[in-house]
């Protein structure tokens, strides 16, 4: 044992609200450099449920390793070296103990700890994250889900380039608004895998790196790719995307039980004592499963691809 | 398309199996390593915390790094030593929730599980 440390709560100087992609969140911190580095994200005070959010900075020497997670029953942990941050699904709060170095690190904040903090919480402030793209026209939203490989970050720019805006491009957040859902994104720059470079040649700037799961990957902002990008969308459509290797694009009903299945097997399961958050949780997977949704094959290019799906969603009256 | 479902990933181990249990008075362990089991020793355990419930989930991830640290906020307690180990003390609850590494010692368990406990007092 090299030394035992006490990080004791700090009264807390600066309580303000955000919006992390449709969670509603109280801030409580003792830094003002997280206060700062969480601007962009904040909101006037909240209507509905919302999260604690309580963000201690620590004098601790700044070791960042890959994040650590593990959950037993209505707690998560995750540690990045120095940083912890332990999440109280059932009481709606988040408590984190980071050192000042990354309090002021504002982009480790937009493409990780945010992300990190709805994705394990947000449910308990009545958003569900979701593994899908989206990209949007007209403030209506589509959402492009997949299973890993199906290429939908590279399909999502390809539609963004065919008039959509894109909202995101992984990772959707969905909540629930007056008799409709609704998405947000965080705005993260856009995974491209290696390939994808033979279709957007404003890649060919770029040089891949590993991402944080470990891929090689093309790392660039939508104003980079010259696409259009936006923040909230009311969702009206789900398409399924799966690439073949011949044949022309194909469009075939998705029934509600295969929407059901794919949402429910790409979400962790919640302990019995989150039974409240399930509930919610379940409300807002069946309104998924309510949205028009199609299996969508094609092959050959993305740009093709997109401009087929473009085509078909565009031709269905009232849809975008 | 054809998709095969294997069920929702458990990613964060919530659900792994504790089939071994213990019961002594008001307070119960449970485990999914029955080494654990025989090294506890309930005399050990503080007379205040002899109404939790404690699971301890054996991990299988080793490390030799055993630096201890103790956050502390409203009614919780972590206690983190070395990347692996980790202790979750909810005193509103009574419970507790740790995750050991595989290789920290059981004989160490009734010593950090007393720390763990006395951190909430």
């Amino acid at each position: 044992m090299k030394h035992t440390a006490v990080l004791q709560a700090c009264f807390a100087e600066h309580n303000v609200t955000l919006n992390l992609a449709g969670a509603h969140c109280r801030l409580r911190t003792n830094s003002l450099a997280v206060v700062e580095s969480l601007a962009a994200f904040a909101a006037p005070e909240p209507q509905g449920p919302e999260l604690l959010l309580d963000v201690y900075a620590t004098q601790a020497a700044d070791v960042r390793e890959p994040a650590h997670f593990r959950g037993m029953g209505p707690f998560v942990i995750a540690e990045y070296g120095a940083n912890v941050f332990l999440f109280d699904v059932a009481r709606r709060k988040v408590h984190a103990w980071i050192t000042e170095a990354a309090a002021r690190d504002r982009e480790f904040w937009a493409e990780q700890w945010l992300p990190v903090i709805v994705g394990v919480a947000g449910i308990a402030a009545g958003v569900l994250p979701l593994h899908s793209a989206c990209v949007v026209k007209n403030g209506r939203g589509v959402l492009i889900a997949g299973e890993s490989m199906a290429g939908k970050s590279t399909f999502s720019v390809a539609m963004a380039k065919q008039g959509f805006e894109l909202l995101s491009d992984d990772w959707t957040y969905i909540h629930r608004g007056i008799n409709a859902l609704f998405a947000r994104g965080f705005h993260l720059p856009v995974k491209l895998l290696p390939d994808a470079a033979a279709f957007f040649p404003e890649l060919h700037e770029l040089r891949p790196a590993p991402t944080l799961n470990g891929e090689i990957a093309y790392t660039a902002t939508a104003g980079r790719l010259g696409v259009e990008c936006t923040a909230h969308c009311k969702i009206v459509a789900m398409l399924f995307l799966q690439r073949s290797t011949a044949g022309w694009p194909t469009f075939t009903i998705a029934e509600p039980e295969f929407a059901r299945a794919y949402v429910e097997n790409s979400v962790e399961r919640l302990p019995p004592e989150l039974h409240e958050l399930q509930r919610e949780r379940t409300r807002l997977i069946d309104g998924i499963c309510q949205l028009p949704s199609w299996h969508y094959q094609y092959c050959g290019v993305p740009s093709e691809g997109a401009a087929s799906a473009a085509s078909f969603l565009n031709s269905i009256g009232g849809l975008l | 398309m054809n998709l095969v479902r294997t069920g929702p990933p458990d990613l964060l181990r919530r659900f792994v199996p504790t089939p071994y249990k213990l019961i002594h008075g008001t307070t119960t362990f449970e485990t999914n390593d029955l080494e654990l089991l025989d090294a506890i020793d309930c005399q050990a355990i503080p007379e205040e915390a002899r109404h939790f419930a404690i699971r301890i989930v054996r991990d299988t991830c080793a490390d030799a790094l055993h630096e201890r640290r103790v956050f502390e906020s409203d009614r919780l307690c972590l206690i983190s030593i070395g990347s692996y180990t980790l202790f979750i003390v909810d005193s509103e609850e009574q419970r507790v929730f740790a995750f050991l590494a595989s290789d920290f010692p059981a004989a160490r368990i009734c010593e950090e599980l007393r720390s763990a406990l006395d951190a909430r007092r």
